[in-house]
């Protein structure tokens, strides 16, 4: 990650006294110079301290994401028409690009989600646990629907055999957020190859505390 | 460029977007579709269209609950 260049001065920059996680003292996260503005804190995964992004960064990036959709709407249209004349359109939105930019936030929450689940799980663990198990059970179903919608109209306009190994990634909204985990999330948070690690990880890591909670209270509805 | 080889490769990364859609989903689907004409082909690339955008909406969706939901998490990060 960059490490983007601020004139803030924070109160404690002796970051050679911090201690890796495990030993001795727990390590001393250096206090935010402004109230709305994020440290990120120390990790076992990062080594940078004191960058202040994730929030304001992501809320840009996805106003730029909510701004790109209706223009690839219309770009899309105008294709459509040009097309259907026979004719090729003018220079069109690159789709993989608004793809990758879509991939990016996601990767870029899912580890905030880790980061901040950790840092909860110290305070309030089986709370911690139910909230993100919760939260991340019923997004998966929300994947697993629109993914089944999206290859369903695949598979009815495209190609029968596509189509079904597509709707294939489907078990049932039930067993979808078990079965995507247990396959790497390839049918919700599907990413690019060197992206689909982390967030495979990430999901069994937040999957394994889900269970644990579950063992430790068969009766909620978490 | 030719009208035949545009569509096909719009197709392709169409498909791209969809990223529930594995390498070998996407190879097979290019397969099935490699020799329907041009006009079957912007039919298909119509409802791909329609497909992409339905899935993009859903993801910008599930992005701002997820951002929430984060704010909600750990107050402190916000």
């Amino acid at each position: 990650m960059k490490i983007k260049k601020t004139n803030m001065v924070r109160k404690d920059e002796n970051v050679e006294g911090r201690q890796e996680p495990g030993e001795g003292t727990p390590p001393v996260e250096p206090e935010a110079v402004t109230p709305d503005e994020v440290i990120q804190p120390m990790s076992a995964t990062s080594k940078e301290v004191g960058r202040v992004v994730w929030p304001k960064e992501r809320a840009g990036e996805i106003r730029t994401l909510e701004k790109g959709i209706p223009d690839l709407k219309a770009d899309q249209k105008k294709a459509l028409a040009t097309l259907e004349q026979g004719q090729l359109p003018a220079p069109m939105i690159n789709h993989p690009e608004i793809g990758e930019r879509f991939k990016k936030v996601q990767i870029a929450q899912l580890k905030a989600m880790e980061e901040a689940f950790k840092a909860r799980t110290k305070a309030d663990e089986m709370g911690a646990i139910r909230d993100v198990s919760e939260f991340n059970r019923e997004r998966l179903k929300g994947y697993a629907e629109a993914v089944g919608n999206g290859s369903k109209s695949i598979l009815t306009g495209v190609g029968e055999g596509v189509g079904k190994g597509a709707l294939g990634t489907i078990k049932g909204v039930g067993g979808a957020a078990l079965w995507v985990l247990r396959k790497g999330g390839k049918a919700a948070l599907v990413l690019s190859k060197d992206a689909v690690l982390t967030v495979r990880d990430i999901l069994y890591d937040l999957w394994g505390t889900h269970k644990k909670f579950r063992e430790q209270y068969p009766n909620s509805e978490a | 460029m030719d009208k035949l080889l545009f569509v096909h490769r719009e197709i392709k990364h169409v498909l791209e977007v969809l990223d529930y859609l594995t390498s070998d989903d996407r190879r097979k689907l290019m397969a099935v579709i490699a020799n329907l004409t041009y006009d079957e082909l912007v039919k298909i690339l119509k409802r791909l269209y329609k497909v992409e955008t339905e899935y993009l909406e859903f993801k910008l969706k599930d992005t701002k609950d997820t951002e929430e939901f984060l704010k909600k998490l750990n107050p402190a990060h916000e």
